[in-house]
């Protein structure tokens, strides 16, 4: 059963259209939601609960639009909304003028730094990184940067003005710089003395 | 460090943390029957609540003859705005269910309905009422075949005492309404029903199903014979909608396949064609997809749409077969049944998903060097579990993305494309 056959079949009711979904967009859809949660079992109650509720209210799902990727909007949104309750949060960029590449943000020496450290490494920073975000910050860059959506389709998953998403990328990608600019360091050593 | 870099990492890490064999099917599966019996469960407080709430509201709204129409039928919703639902709040009671009608509408391409059913169950039941054997049938003697589009339903209950649980569910239904010659200016119709019963949990759950709230487990079981009760009759007359039709079917021809525009109809409620063309031969279990944009003055509606299959009139338990098929284009189309003069619908490509006996013996053996093995699932389509190295470790960041590579380009392999475009240019009267 293909995608269309599955969303034609949920349509009637027919939970073996759940069933084919779940199993075609399970584990993206949790590995988006823990970059998120940085939990596994609560990235797995959220997709759960959000399949559940395709389930129950599928009559809600346009299906003119392709299935994927609203779904992920929905389950990041989740994510963000249970981590939230749970943690509080610390926005603190002022700055909303210029918008600037990550590319322009990150540490961009030559050599790169990602040529001197080991993968292993640069996933440990990265994820301490991320811990270090706001889960405001830290969906968008899962967002933009794990899901490839653009700025349009960021503001339609979190409703928020394109404009707040702007700003809230620009201040996930300067606050993410910041906390991996050790790699700017030019030896391992280096980098690894700078973390706590 | 650069955003492909980051992306890279994002991967990585998720991959790490989350294996590509997890499975959370048992447990929504599980999940799925369980909120099945709490809707409608005796203990329902949360239902109580809402049904007090509901009552007052439907109070104060009759005390102020207002006319509230639910739905989340995104055409349904705009034939409302436009107030050409048709009130009925028709009721029969027999024996311990009521059967109501809430509200109907009609117009070219569908005929739509809400209703309620309501009624007392044993408490310990490990059944519940649902309406069986429904048909909606009019004054000629048509009889109406329900679609699978919009639709939905829901319940709950509430406790009344220890022995007994009184509950409320709804649902809405559409039927085809192509059946309907030219432009009445009403349709009379009856709709017939009986209330049957619905086991809580499938005959093959896995024994998951809590408690009922009396103290006693669910267990999975068939269900016990209950006399159907019977027939809940209702006739009543609802305006039709004729809408705007196609005047005459159009023909367009691409890479050697012509595609008849059999029909076209723009309603309020929704836009609809049937397309007739044989199908390619491919495999004779996957039917080739439309996938269609569509234009109004020069104004996109929809584009590169995967069009669905509403089985109209044709069987639901198969996929499309025969020359002509009909398809939903948009649902909600109130703004655009009336202005537009020049239409362009196009069909940009007619798409398969290869899942034949002899593409999975392709993938697998183009597979077999990485040790992928492809597991055919019934009805269609394939899964596997990506490889790991001998010692249990994930595969380096070259091998696995090699891998999934390898994978993409000989899965997109077997899926076949027809590229069209096919293209109608028409107006509609």
């Amino acid at each position: 059963m293909d995608e269309r056959e599955a969303l034609a079949r949920l349509k009637r009711g027919d939970i073996n259209g759940l069933e084919t979904l779940v199993k075609a967009y399970q584990v993206q859809a949790v590995r988006a939601a823990y970059l998120v949660t940085r939990d596994r079992a609560q990235a797995e109650d959220i997709v759960q609960a959000a399949f559940l509720r395709i389930y129950q209210r599928f009559d809600q799902f346009d299906m003119r639009r392709p299935f994927a990727p609203w779904f992920m909007r929905v389950v990041v949104n989740d994510a963000l909304k249970v981590v939230t309750r749970h943690r509080q949060l610390s926005l603190e960029s002022n700055s909303t003028e210029n918008q600037l590449s990550l590319e322009d943000l990150l540490p961009d020496s030559s050599p790169s730094p990602a040529d001197l450290v080991e993968d292993a490494e640069m996933r440990q920073a990265v994820w301490d990184a991320l811990g270090n975000l706001s889960p405001e910050q830290r969906a968008a860059i899962v967002l933009r940067y794990y899901l490839d959506l653009s700025e349009r389709e960021m503001a339609e998953a979190l409703t928020l003005p394109r404009g707040t998403i702007k700003w809230r990328l620009h201040a996930a990608r300067e606050h993410l710089r910041t906390l991996l600019r050790p790699l700017h360091n030019a030896d391992v050593e280096a980098y690894d003395e700078a973390r706590p | 460090m650069d955003e492909k870099r980051l992306k890279q990492t994002l991967e990585d890490i998720a991959r790490e943390d989350i294996p590509e064999t997890m499975d959370l099917w048992p447990s929504i599966q599980n999940r799925t029957q369980r909120l099945s019996h709490l809707q409608t469960s005796q203990k329902s407080r949360l239902t109580w609540v809402a049904a007090v709430i509901l009552t007052l509201l439907m109070v104060a709204a009759g005390a102020l003859a207002l006319e509230i129409i639910t739905t989340d039928d995104p055409g349904l919703q705009e034939a409302q705005g436009a107030n050409l639902i048709e009130n009925l709040n028709l009721s029969q009671t027999i024996g311990d269910y009521t059967l109501s009608l809430e509200w109907v509408y009609a117009d070219a391409n569908r005929v739509s309905m809400r209703y309620t059913l309501e009624g007392i169950s044993p408490a310990t039941e490990l059944y519940y009422p649902v309406v069986i054997n429904s048909a909606l049938r009019d004054d000629q003697g048509r009889v109406f075949q329900e679609i699978p589009v919009g639709g939905g339903g829901g319940g709950g209950g509430g406790g009344s005492d220890a022995s007994t649980a009184t509950f409320t569910s709804y649902a809405e239904t559409s039927y085809d309404a192509s059946v309907i010659e030219g432009a009445p200016g009403q349709l009379n119709l009856r709709y017939e029903a009986f209330v049957g019963r619905a086991p809580w949990l499938d005959n093959n759950a896995a024994g998951d199903g809590g408690s009922d709230g009396s103290g006693s487990e669910m267990q999975p079981s068939p269900a016990p014979a209950m006399q159907p009760v019977g027939p809940f009759v209702f006739e009543f007359a609802v305006p039709f909608n004729p809408g705007r039709k196609l005047p005459a079917p159009v023909t367009a021809s691409a890479s050697g396949i012509d595609i008849t525009l059999e029909n076209f109809v723009v309603t309020p409620s929704m836009i609809r064609a049937v397309l007739c063309f044989d199908q390619p031969a491919y495999d004779a279990n996957k039917p080739w997809s439309p996938f269609a944009s569509l234009a109004a003055d020069g104004q996109p509606i929809i584009e590169n749409a995967n069009l669905i299959w509403d089985y109209g009139t044709q069987s639901p338990d198969q996929m499309p077969s025969s020359r002509c098929n009909p398809y939903v284009v948009s649902q909600g189309s109130l703004a655009l049944d009336q202005q537009q003069e020049e239409w362009t619908f196009t069909i940009n490509e007619l798409r398969v998903v290869g899942s034949r006996a002899e593409d999975i013996a392709r993938l697998n053996e183009t597979l077999a060097q990485y040790g992928v093995v492809i597991t055919p699932i019934p009805g269609g389509g394939y899964s596997f579990d990506t490889p790991h190295n001998p010692d249990g470790s994930f595969l380096s960041d070259e091998e696995y993305m090699a891998l999934m590579s390898q994978i993409d380009v000989a899965g997109a392999a077997l899926d076949a494309t027809i590229t069209g475009p096919w293209t109608f240019t028409f107006n509609l009267p």
